[in-house]
């Protein structure tokens, strides 16, 4: 965007601002809150936001892409997926709560400028417990129009509520009238961060952060919906918003459409619309008949999600002079995507194809779309992709464009830069050794890792790196201290172990700050060190040693909400440490809190033949044999696990679910019994005695049971119940790993001290 | 003693004998076993009598089957594939024991059976009958209309006009309350506009009602005593942070119960998405109490809370239980006469409070003696119907007898 784009655009913010700026804050009793209340002037807002979404140039300040295609479909609508993707970094950049509203406002205009369909939705981020994965992956939204075919601009506009900063993006699409004819869709590629079971739950609309996963899980979680239309052989192909195809490699791509045998191409147009190379061809890879796409979202689900926000927008469309949107689907016929069986006509078709790209292509911004026959008599609608010379980036996240300075549409220098002849040379480049150096200098003055007022100085080091270098200092510093890090482990690598530790603690120190580029930095530096730490030292006790704190680091991610990250990290120490009672806990309990029970037996199992008496690792495999189907299973390990000297929490969980067996059996007096000899006196076991009483018919025995939880003294502290504690992540056996962890940096420090106050070794 | 002595001679031989037949059976089981299904009939209950319409379900304990058969006096009633094998089957309103009968049919066409006779009622089992009040609200066009006379009202109790004994409209003492979900997704504003909505209702409460507040997660964040002393209600409840998991059934059965040995109308009021992941109790465990009780159930539903609640992962419950729960408190609620009230903001929170105390306030209460009342366990409905058209009315659809 041009700077005088951007000034317009400001200026209409404040001139909104000032017109319809907040209302006064009103005094009101309240006695749970502060004593003010502020309204806010949903006017005002209503006024800003149509002028943006309807007038502003496209641009702002949070990055953003936006991709969409119209499906094919019969009656006189079509459903028209959007993918919209929002920059982590310039999010948190332009954000001032710890918890923050996000409004998105989806806008399809006719040809004369009148809105024709629309969504507007708000969703809270909270930024404190998210921050590092939205840092890391930005923030996808999905969201559907239904769109009679015709030409249409699409505008997006994301707004932090809070701060006001902004994006808005625009995109042409064309809805085609496909008819019985054949036809191309859109090709898409797929989003490299997205993975089962991250996936838009609604059909409709998700708002969801990313993170990497490493492996698709199982598939769908239960009662996720098939509607959902970018799917390929049972599982999720989730279009990416800013897709990536590399010059030189193989690219894969999908398409859906109705093109009988002809043979397929892609082009790859420039910006201004002439071919950058011939047409290239399209090889399938697999290719299956499309099944029903799914219903449509029906009008009344729609608008339950977005109330408050139509309401606005309908304001905002009075007050403009503009047509209300068009009508909704009126029945599922009119918008059924289920593909009819035709005499003579070919089915509608999804591949996977993939395509090599010439070396010969510029890096920036192209327009690519499909092409079918000899002489294109089928061509699909164009979409934006970025072309890059950098294997890396086909799997570019938000952070990883600003680690390595790019920005979309203007890679082709900095792409270059990053493709760097590797061959024989001396570790790292004459910046990153300056680095590392600087490094060294910061640690000779630790006088502990363990603690955050020992690493005042290394932090402040760092935070003057990134605020003097913004694009470029994070990977300037991983650079130099990974460096640093192998110079000290070519002397002893039982030295990088309080360094392993230091970057731990400095990782929380930057979470609790909100310094998200910092906190992430560390986190992988922790990892890599961890890495060369088995390497380096190549004994069995480095690997114990990693383990441990892979699985301390993999619960501090669980927190910030990189479950799939933490995951990895888990899998690993259970490589590592197969005895790990701690990793194949944390393991097991992921792949179960994901859905994944099939993995997670195979991790408990594992838990229970090095720890044959682990309560938590044979209770937490009996319900998951329940869930599985296996009742018998589940059954004879809950006797097991009856057996143990469990901790209270697990005691009362074992003997809850005991009981419940005989009640399910319709044996409530042995249900009764089990619950009453075990004495046990959680909140969750009284009731489930109380209520057992009440089966037996002894009504007033179950008031009695009851009685303690609603006499405790008003205001005394509670405690998390157990079956809580079972939903979440095992706090124990990562504060166990962390400690033992510690325990070993400790020991470990004066050495490492001697080291870098030695100067290089 | 005769007995006793009878059995004494008959035991050494009775036992080996039922030790060969044992074995005779396990060593002739044993090539079928692991095919055969094993099933339990987990309703109706063992031990009690039928009548009407009622769930009949197995539950496969061990080893697999494709279809199950159900026979009700040795008559086909139907056939369920599963993955719950269940259906619902009248066997009319005739005192007599029934024989429920189901078979189980593995994948290779293995059989396995269950049987349970449900007795019939003894004629001289004892039956009392003791005054039931029915709460009802009768509205037209959207308004409570509360000028109806007695004589235009009739109430059937399990099929049956019943006589009415009392009569009256407008206030009734009340006694409730108020369930107010203070989980995780309720931080912040959110609870506090949820309380000043509970404030809200506190301060209608007149000198005979009384109410208790109850704030819970997966455990009780705070619990008052019943009183109409609003300030002090109100202090014990500043300071409250929303925190946890919920588990609103195990608190609603908490809340039932509190109520047991109230006077005058019971009332819980819940506010909460009802999406319950922690709870001990299920859904269908709180049935069974619910239609026990006397209580009226009103739950503000509260919408807005980002995705599909019923979509959330937990360990211990997945999307297909997450909305069966629903649809069980949703059933629960307009059952026993109350009523859902849908709370698109919290910030209308006290609109929702003041709309329910409304209309309990003018309710008519219908008393009667219920004719034929037997605590047999199982359900009866009722309805109220009114000598005139145009009005709907809403009271208690049933209930069984404690």
């Amino acid at each position: 965007m041009s700077m005088t784009e951007f000034s317009r655009w400001i200026s209409l913010l404040v001139v909104f601002s000032i017109l319809f700026g907040p209302a006064p804050v009103l005094g009101a009793e309240d006695p749970f809150g502060p004593s003010t209340l502020q309204a806010r002037a949903l006017r005002g807002l209503t006024g800003e936001v149509a002028t943006l979404i309807l007038k502003a140039e496209p641009g702002g300040e949070l990055a953003m892409e936006m991709s969409a295609v119209s499906l094919d479909g019969e009656g006189e609508t079509r459903r028209v997926p959007v993918q919209v993707e929002l920059d982590g970094g310039t999010f948190l950049e332009w954000n001032r709560t710890p918890k923050t509203r996000l409004e998105v406002y989806l806008y399809a205009l006719g040809e004369d400028g009148s809105v024709v369909d629309y969504r507007a939705e708000a969703t809270v981020v909270d930024v404190d417990r998210d921050g590092e994965v939205i840092w890391q992956s930005g923030l996808k939204y999905y969201g559907e129009l239904n769109l009679a075919p015709g030409t249409y601009r699409l505008r997006c506009l994301i707004r932090n509520f809070q701060s006001k900063a902004a994006g808005l993006r625009e995109v042409p699409i064309q809805v085609p009238d496909f008819g019985s004819d054949d036809f191309l869709l859109t090709p898409w590629v797929r989003d490299p961060a997205l993975r089962e079971p991250w996936l838009p739950i609604r059909p409709w609309r998700a708002d969801l952060l990313k993170d990497l996963a490493d492996e698709p899980l199982d598939g769908w979680p239960e009662g996720s919906p098939q509607a959902y239309p970018f799917t390929f052989a049972g599982h999720a192909v989730p279009p990416s918003a800013r897709p990536v195809l590399v010059a030189g490699k193989t690219s894969t791509l999908f398409l859906r459409g109705r093109w009988s045998d002809r043979p397929l191409a892609l082009e790859i147009l420039d910006l201004d619309g002439s071919a950058l190379a011939p047409p290239l061809p399209l090889t399938i890879v697999d290719q299956a008949v499309a099944g029903r796409i799914g219903a449509p979202a029906d009008a009344k689900a729609k608008s339950n999600g977005s109330r408050a926000e139509t309401t606005e927008i309908k304001e905002l469309a009075a007050r403009s002079g503009l047509k209300r949107p068009g009508p909704r689907s009126p029945s599922t016929r009119n918008l059924g995507l289920g593909v009819p069986q035709r005499t003579g006509v070919a089915d509608v078709m999804v591949a996977e194809l993939q395509v090599e790209l010439p070396d010969s292509l510029p890096p920036g911004l192209v327009l690519v779309r499909a092409l079918a026959g000899q002489q294109r008599e089928l061509s699909s609608s164009t979409f934006e992709a970025l072309i890059a010379v950098d294997t890396r980036d086909q799997n570019l996240l938000w952070a990883d464009l600003q680690r390595r300075d790019l920005e979309l549409g203007d890679v082709a220098q900095t792409t270059t830069e990053a493709a760097a002849p590797s061959g024989k040379r001396r570790r790292g480049g004459r910046k990153a050794r300056k680095m590392a150096t600087l490094y060294r200098s910061q640690l000779a003055n630790l006088s502990a890792v363990d603690n955050v007022a020992a690493l005042g100085s290394i932090i402040d080091f760092e935070s003057a790196v990134m605020a003097d270098k913004p694009r470029k200092g994070g990977a300037l510093l991983q650079t130099g201290e990974f460096l640093a890090a192998q110079d000290l482990a070519e002397t002893d690598p039982e030295a990088l172990v309080p360094l392993i530790q230091l970057h731990q603690e400095l990782y929380l120190a930057y979470r609790g700050r909100r310094m998200f580029a910092l906190a992430t930095h560390s986190r992988v530096l922790v990892e890599r060190m961890t890495e060369l730490y088995v390497e380096t030292a190549e004994s069995q006790g480095a690997k114990v040693l990693a383990a441990r704190v892979l699985v301390g680091l993999g619960g501090y991610l669980q927190k910030g909400g990189l479950a799939s990250t933490s995951q990895r990290l888990f899998r690993r120490a259970a490589e590592l440490d197969p005895t790990s009672a701690a990793a194949a806990l944390a393991l097991g309990v992921t792949y179960e809190q994901f859905g994944a029970y099939g993995r997670a037996i195979g991790a408990f199992e594992a838990l229970i033949e090095q720890h044959p008496g682990s309560a938590e690792g044979l209770f937490r495999l009996a319900m998951t044999y329940d869930r599985m189907g296996n009742r018998r299973a589940a059954q004879t390990t809950l006797d097991r696990a009856a057996q143990t000297k469990a901790e209270p929490w697990l005691r009362s969980l074992i003997v809850q679910e005991t009981a419940r067996r005989e009640l399910t059996r319709g044996r409530v007096e042995q249900a009764l019994e089990r619950m009453q000899n075990a004495n046990e006196s959680s909140p969750g076991s009284l009731i489930w005695t109380a209520y057992l009483q009440d089966r037996v018919g002894r009504p007033k025995a179950a008031v009695a049971t009851l009685r303690p939880l609603t006499e405790r003294p008003s205001g005394s502290p509670s405690t998390e119940s157990p079956r809580k504690r079972y939903d979440g992540p095992p706090f124990a056996a990562f504060e166990g790993a962390r400690e033992e962890a510690a325990e070993a940096s400790k020991i470990r420090f004066d050495l490492l001290k001697s080291l870098v106050s030695g100067g290089a070794p | 003693m005769t007995s006793l002595t009878i059995g004494s001679q008959l035991r050494l031989p009775w036992i080996l004998s039922a030790l060969g037949c044992l074995l005779a059976v396990l060593s002739g089981a044993e090539a079928v076993k692991a095919e055969s299904p094993v099933l339990t009939i987990v309703e109706p209950a063992p031990g009690v009598p039928i009548f009407g319409e009622t769930s009949f379900q197995v539950e496969i304990l061990d080893g697999e089957a494709e279809t199950v058969r159900f026979l009700v006096d040795g008559r086909p009633v139907g056939e369920s594939s599963g993955p719950e094998f269940k259906i619902t089957v009248d066997v009319g309103q005739d005192n007599t024991p029934h024989r429920f009968e189901a078979i189980a049919v593995s994948p290779s066409g293995e059989e396995g059976t269950a049987l349970l006779v449900s007795p019939a009622i003894q004629v001289d089992e004892e039956v009392d009958a003791e005054l039931r009040q029915l709460y009802v609200t009768v509205s037209r066009q959207g308004q409570r209309v509360l000028s109806l006379e007695q004589d235009q009202f009739r109430i059937y109790d399990n099929g049956y006009q019943q006589r009415m004994v009392t009569f009256g409209r407008g206030d009734v003492r009340l006694t409730a309350v108020l369930l107010i979900d203070s989980s995780t997704s309720m931080q912040g504003r959110r609870l506090r506009y949820a309380l000043r909505g509970a404030q809200t209702f506190l301060q209608g409460l007149r000198e005979v009602d009384d109410a208790s507040v109850l704030l819970f997660s997966d455990r009780i964040i705070r619990s008052t005593p019943f009183s109409n002393d609003i300030e002090s209600l109100m202090s014990q409840l500043g300071g409250v942070d929303a925190a946890g998991g919920t588990a609103l059934n195990d608190h609603l059965y908490l809340s039932l119960k509190r109520l047991e040995d109230r006077q005058g109308r019971r009332v819980v009021v819940i506010l909460s998405d009802g999406i319950d992941s922690h709870s001990v109790l299920r859904m269908s465990d709180i049935r069974w109490v619910a239609e026990r009780s006397r209580a009226l159930l009103y739950w503000i539903r509260v919408h807005g809370g980002g995705s599909d609640p019923t979509k959330r992962l937990s360990a211990w419950k997945n999307p297909t239980v997450y909305k069966e729960e629903y649809r069980l408190l949703t059933r629960a609620v307009e059952t026993s006469g109350g009523r859902i009230v849908e709370l698109e903001r919290l910030q209308d929170a006290q609109a929702a409070f003041q709309e329910i105390l409304d209309e309990l306030r003018e309710q008519y209460v219908l008393g009667y003696y219920p004719s034929g009342t037997s605590r047999d366990g199982r359900f009866r409905p009722v309805e109220v119907k009114l000598d005139a058209s145009g009005y709907e009315v809403r009271t208690l659809k049933g209930y069984v007898e404690q």
